[in-house]
């Protein structure tokens, strides 16, 4: 490690909301020009721990500490004034989502100047004119690649990209000139070439001798900026080291549980990682109880597709009246058993292509054709009676359902709209049956949907969606919102549910390492176009097209095991 | 674009004002009573003859649609027509009474946006709020005649330091001011206390206290703007508030104004002056709102249309 | 807990004071032997004491039974009213929010134009087209209501329909009607239930303010806007006469607009 001055320097950090200990005496410490990541699933308390650093705990919170050196300072006692005199001065703070981290109702630039506006100017402290602070803003938007900085200091948060967004936030945190920058998930909002861009910045930042603690729920994201790791769970660190140590050699089983659980890109096939993780029993799914005979196995393809979509277009118009094509001529073709994944960044159409093949939405151009019978073209109460052959699964359940429901009553529904039900079971044996299924526990039966945890709910829409007995499940995005432990479960579940049921899989994403580990063919789509398609490990080993190349460039990479490289020389 | 927006926009308040303008006419004309009867007066034993001679005169024994068409001439030129009761042009009866009403409605407004404001953000997230919540429910269902006979009592009959009725100079306009300015403030303190704690708990707030900003800088240079946004929404039923409450507390007080007219007209059934009012009403209200939209393109520069769907996607 | 009127102790008082007037109003001779009407010279314009809580008005009619006695009048308006336009609310605001683009547009000018006057100024104008009197107030009220909730109604139907929820059953192939009364009814009504609960307070509070202007009940029936209308010239002499009315609707209004939020914020928690 290098010699560099502490910047950061914490021992025996507790928080406590009443009785309970939600952040339990941690340690750490920071050098100058050091990165340490903080990683942890939600509810580990590492927000709450960078919170601490800056005297920001919410209220109703109390922190006994051992030791706490900020840039220098002692902030052991601090009073508010004197963490006011510290923040934006001495510890900078980048939070999540610049559209709602910045002021929604001030310029970009008013933002990036506050820092200055309340400690004076970095060093001297001394008040500036304006002149010489728009000069320091537009200085420091340039500093942090901003494009124009001078006009896009003007311009509002919500007028810039994301990418540019999450730019000038940083640019406000090092406004003062701080020792030490905390960035808390600074890219998990972002699509992934954008968030390889910040991440780079992050890392020149760090060249340049800023310390930074970074906080993430991803591992490999973290890997290729930080110098060091922290694993946390349940308000405790339970591992720490370099990140090539922590990465290629977990210690703790929980470490070790998050490092298999996490999806990425170029390991072995699919079929290996889930054989290996089956045997740990905490995540065995059982597709059995289903009526598994009268659909037959998934090799006895039907030649005859299921879904076929051909020349699919869908515009709409921009509020200057110009029209803006979301989707423009995309193909695909869905066999029984087939799992097919459609990625792209936001805004690249691949929703609006779902709601399309889910017939919630008719194409301007083009057809889609379900079990080789019209499907785009026929009227609503033509295509009631079918909806059950294909069902969504989308990211965010809670919103699927009503709120008045229980999860019975939920998943009921979902025999009640199938026409094609056999009616000789009862109703209560068959949701049970299909809440195992999807590996609930049937005690849930009479739980309301605010009551489950984010897992549950998706296992209960997968429940609904099975309950009308589908062909083809769409998924949109149906992991996006869970934690890594969680995603990988529900990940096995539709896999299981695809080759045990021979259910065919359209699984829309914008993470490439969970289409890889589910999909045999992936559609990589931009601006409404496929830009390319194929076999999925041949187009993510291959990329022949200049974006989807950068796609794949981009996506973290975790250092695989027999191939180390030291996290201080970046690959790219 | 920017023109044709204006356009539409003006188009928008011609047919607010035309809507309530038609709607004043049809439902007026179905009022039972024969219009003459109420211009000369219950007590007048007139003459089939003479009503007859009158009823030409107003145009009363034209067809309905020609009574509607040139009531809405008249309307553009500016022309409300003639009270029954006090035989003067509408347009006059309501510019001789409108001084006063505006008076009191300002007065109102001035009170009731300092009570909010110092309320608001003197006591936001504070333990003191609770207090003050109370008040500003208690405000908000007192009734407001009943807010000013007690106001009355107290510091008219009571300690005398306000007339008990009138309109001269400022003391008489201090006490039915408070009492349409408490309910007004008991909403809007309470709608810019809970807009400022709502947008407390934003994370560009904790941004802005990472940057080191103390809570003077937080509220004036953020979350009084954010809070601003929902009290704006109110402002229709504020203004309405105003009126209304002009119309109660006139007569507690024994002020001239517009309420009064209101009333008196109502009670008389005098139709040219109720239909000037709510065409005047309209028109009040038409100004309000508009002044309301520049007012949140101002504050929140977000506002935008978004991209439609060209077809029905509701 | 954010407040005492948030808190459980508020909300008890509330619905105690709610019950009591409720009890008021359906048998008012529980809470005084005397009648509202009778007259006693000799008791002209007594304080508030024993015998007289609420004191005396200028015929020596006892103020606390005619308050008693006025609590159905005020809360049969208050519930009449708003369960009235409620009803009707919901019926044109959720046709107008499942109808096609133009009829709901049609519509929905209608009721801005209606919107943009002040509730209190409609049912005056109300008053001017139906002419004084008891009934009238209560359909007055009612009618300036009634946009309000139409609106409402309205604008939950159109964001209901947009719900997850909807398109999932729309998804399963639930017949449209189906999916009408099982999501998009229930879940609109609770909203606006609460804002109707709400709204009783106000549709008193206005109901009061047109007969105290004299334009519902006439003496000598007992209604709280009136007897504060007949305590206004007696200020001067005796407070209490017109002083106890508006603690009762004060008190009544305050109490339906606690159980309001309390109901409003049970529903949000249940959404989120």
């Amino acid at each position: 490690m290098t010699e560099n001055r502490e910047v950061v320097r914490v021992s025996g950090l507790t928080v406590r909301f009443g009785q309970t200990v939600v952040v339990d005496s941690v340690s750490l410490s920071v050098a100058a020009g050091e990165c340490l990541a903080i990683v942890g699933e939600s509810g580990s308390g590492k927000t709450l721990t960078a919170r601490a650093l800056l005297g920001l705990l919410p209220d109703g919170a109390s922190v006994d500490v051992d030791e706490l050196v900020i840039d220098g300072v002692d902030a052991r006692s601090n009073s508010e004034r004197d963490w006011r005199h510290l923040r934006g001065a001495r510890v900078g703070l980048v939070s999540q989502d610049a559209l709602v981290s910045l002021d929604p109702l001030r310029r970009v630039g008013a933002e990036v100047a506050e820092v200055i506006e309340i400690h004076g100017a970095p060093g001297s402290g001394e008040r500036m004119p304006r002149a010489g602070i728009a000069d320091t803003v537009t200085g420091l938007l340039a500093r942090v690649a901003v494009p124009e900085p001078a006009d896009r200091a003007r311009q509002y948060p919500h007028e810039l990209s994301g990418g540019l967004r999450q730019r000038a936030l940083i640019a406000s945190a090092l406004a003062g000139e701080p020792g030490i920058l905390i960035a808390d998930e600074p890219t998990t909002a972002l699509d992934v070439t954008v968030q390889a861009q910040v991440l780079d910045l992050l890392s020149r930042l760090r060249a340049a001798g800023l310390g930074i603690i970074m906080i993430s729920h991803d591992l490999a994201v973290v890997a290729g900026v930080a110098d060091r790791v922290a694993v946390m769970k349940d308000g405790r660190i339970v591992e720490e080291g370099t990140t090539t140590e922590v990465l290629s050699n977990p210690q703790h089983p929980y470490t070790q549980m998050l490092l298999a659980a996490a999806p990425r890109l170029g390991d072995g096939p699919f079929a290996d990682r889930v054989a290996a993780r089956r045997r740990s029993p905490s995540i065995e799914i059982t597709p059995g109880g289903l009526d598994t005979a009268a659909r037959g196995p998934l090799d006895q393809r039907e030649s005859a597709p299921l879904l076929h979509a051909t020349g699919l277009g869908r515009d709409f118009r921009r509020h200057d009246g110009s029209l803006r094509s979301a989707v423009d001529d995309v193909s695909l073709t869905v066999h029984a058993g087939a799992s097919i994944g459609v990625v792209g960044e936001s805004g690249s159409g691949k929703t609006t292509l779902a709601r399309l093949l889910l017939g919630f939405d008719d194409p301007d151009r083009g057809s889609v054709s379900l079990d080789g019978r019209d499907w785009s073209g026929v009227s609503e109460r033509r295509r009631r009676s079918r909806r059950g052959e294909i069902q969504l699964i989308s990211q965010d359940p809670l919103g699927s359902f009503d709120p008045r429901y229980t999860v019975a009553r939920i998943v009921a529904e979902g025999l009640r709209g199938d026409a094609r039900r056999r009616s000789s079971e009862k109703p209560a044996a068959r949701i049970r049956q299909l809440l195992e299924s999807v590996g609930l526990d049937v005690s849930l039966e009479g739980r309301r949907p605010h009551e489950l945890s984010g897992g549950q709910r998706q296992r209960v829409a997968i429940a609904r969606a099975l309950a009308s007995e589908p062909r083809i499940l769409v998924c949109d995005e149906p992991v996006s919102a869970l934690d890594v432990s969680i995603q990988a479960t529900i990940i096995d579940l539709l896999d299981a549910l695809r080759r045990d049921l021979g259910v065919a899989l359209v699984f829309v994403s914008h993470d490439l390492a969970v289409v890889a580990q589910l999909c045999d063919e992936v559609l990589v789509m931009r601006d409404g176009r496929v830009l390319e398609r194929g076999a999925t490990d041949h187009v993510f080993r291959h990329p022949e097209h200049p974006f989807t190349r950068a796609l794949v460039a981009a996506v973290p990479r975790m250092p695989s095991s027999d191939r180390h490289h030291a996290p201080d020389e970046p690959s790219r | 674009m920017i023109v044709r927006r204006i356009l539409e926009r003006v188009a928008g308040m011609v047919v607010v004002v035309w809507g309530a303008a038609t709607a004043a006419f049809l439902v007026l004309k179905l009022v039972p009573g024969d219009p003459v009867d109420v211009m000369l007066g219950v007590s007048a034993q007139a003459s089939p003859e003479l009503k007859q001679s009158i009823r030409a005169e107003l145009g009363l024994d034209q067809p309905l649609i020609v009574q509607y068409l040139s009531y809405l001439a008249r309307l553009v030129r500016g022309d409300f027509g003639t009270s029954y009761q006090l035989r003067l042009p509408v347009t006059d009866v309501i510019g001789q009474q409108l001084g006063y009403t505006l008076q009191l409605a300002a007065a109102s407004l001035a009170i009731a946006l300092v009570i909010a404001l110092v309320g608001a953000v003197l006591v936001h997230g504070r333990a003191s709020r609770g207090i003050f919540s109370v008040l500003e429910l208690l405000a908000i269902s007192s009734p407001p005649f009943w807010i000013g006979l007690v106001l009355l009592s107290i510091f008219a009959f009571g300690l005398g330091w306000f007339p008990v009725a009138g309109a001269d100079g400022i003391q008489s306009l201090v006490l039915p001011a408070v009492t349409i300015a408490l309910p007004v403030a008991g909403i809007l303190g309470q709608v810019l206390r809970t807009g400022l704690e709502d947008a407390e708990e934003q994370p560009f707030v904790t941004t802005a206290r990472a940057r080191g900003a103390g809570s003077a800088r937080l509220v004036l240079r953020h979350t009084l703007r954010h809070a601003a946004i929902p009290a704006l929404t109110l402002a229709g039923y504020i203004v309405g508030s105003l009126l209304g409450g002009a119309v109660v507390v006139e007569s507690v007080f024994a002020r001239p104004g517009l309420g009064r007219v209101a009333l008196a007209a109502i009670t008389n059934r005098d139709l040219p002056v109720v239909m000037g009012i709510i065409v005047f009403t309209a028109i009040v209200f038409v100004l309000v709102n508009l002044v309301v939209d520049l007012a949140y393109r101002a504050v929140d520069p977000r506002i935008e249309t978004p991209t439609t769907a060209i077809r029905g996607a509701r | 807990m954010r407040g005492w009127a948030r808190g459980r102790l508020g909300l008890v008082a509330a619905v105690f004071l709610l019950l009591i007037v409720v009890a008021m109003a359906v048998a008012p001779w529980i809470f005084t032997p005397l009648d509202p009407l009778a007259t006693d010279t000799s008791q002209v314009l007594r304080p508030p004491g024993w015998g007289h809580p609420f004191g005396t008005d200028q015929t020596g009619r006892d103020v606390f039974t005619r308050v008693v006695y006025g609590a159905s009048y005020s809360l049969g308006v208050g519930v009449g009213a708003t369960a009235a336009a409620l009803v009707v609310g919901i019926v044109v605001g959720t046709l107008a929010g499942l109808a096609p683009r133009v009829i709901d547009g049609v519509a929905m000018r209608g009721v801005e134009i209606l919107l943009a006057f002040p509730e209190f100024l409609i049912a005056l104008f109300a008053i001017a087209v139906l002419g004084p009197g008891p009934v009238n107030v209560a359909t007055a009220v009612g009618v300036a209501a009634l946009p309000a909730y139409i609106r409402v109604a309205r604008a939950e139907t159109l964001v209901v329909r947009r719900a997850g929820y909807v398109e999932a059953a729309r998804g399963l192939g639930v017949h449209p009607l189906r999916v009408a009364v099982a999501h998009i009814v229930p879940n609109t009504l609770r909203p606006l239930g609460v804002i109707a609960t709400i709204g009783i307070g106000t549709t008193i509070v206005a109901a009061a303010g047109l007969s105290f202007l004299g334009l519902g009940p006439q003496d000598p029936t007992p209604e709280w806007g009136l007897l504060l209308s007949g305590g206004r010239n007696l200020l001067g002499q005796a407070w209490w006469v017109a002083f106890f009315p508006g603690v009762l609707i004060t008190l009544t209004v305050v109490s339906a607009t606690v159980v309001g939020r309390r109901l409003r914020r049970a529903g949000e928690g249940r959404r989120s």
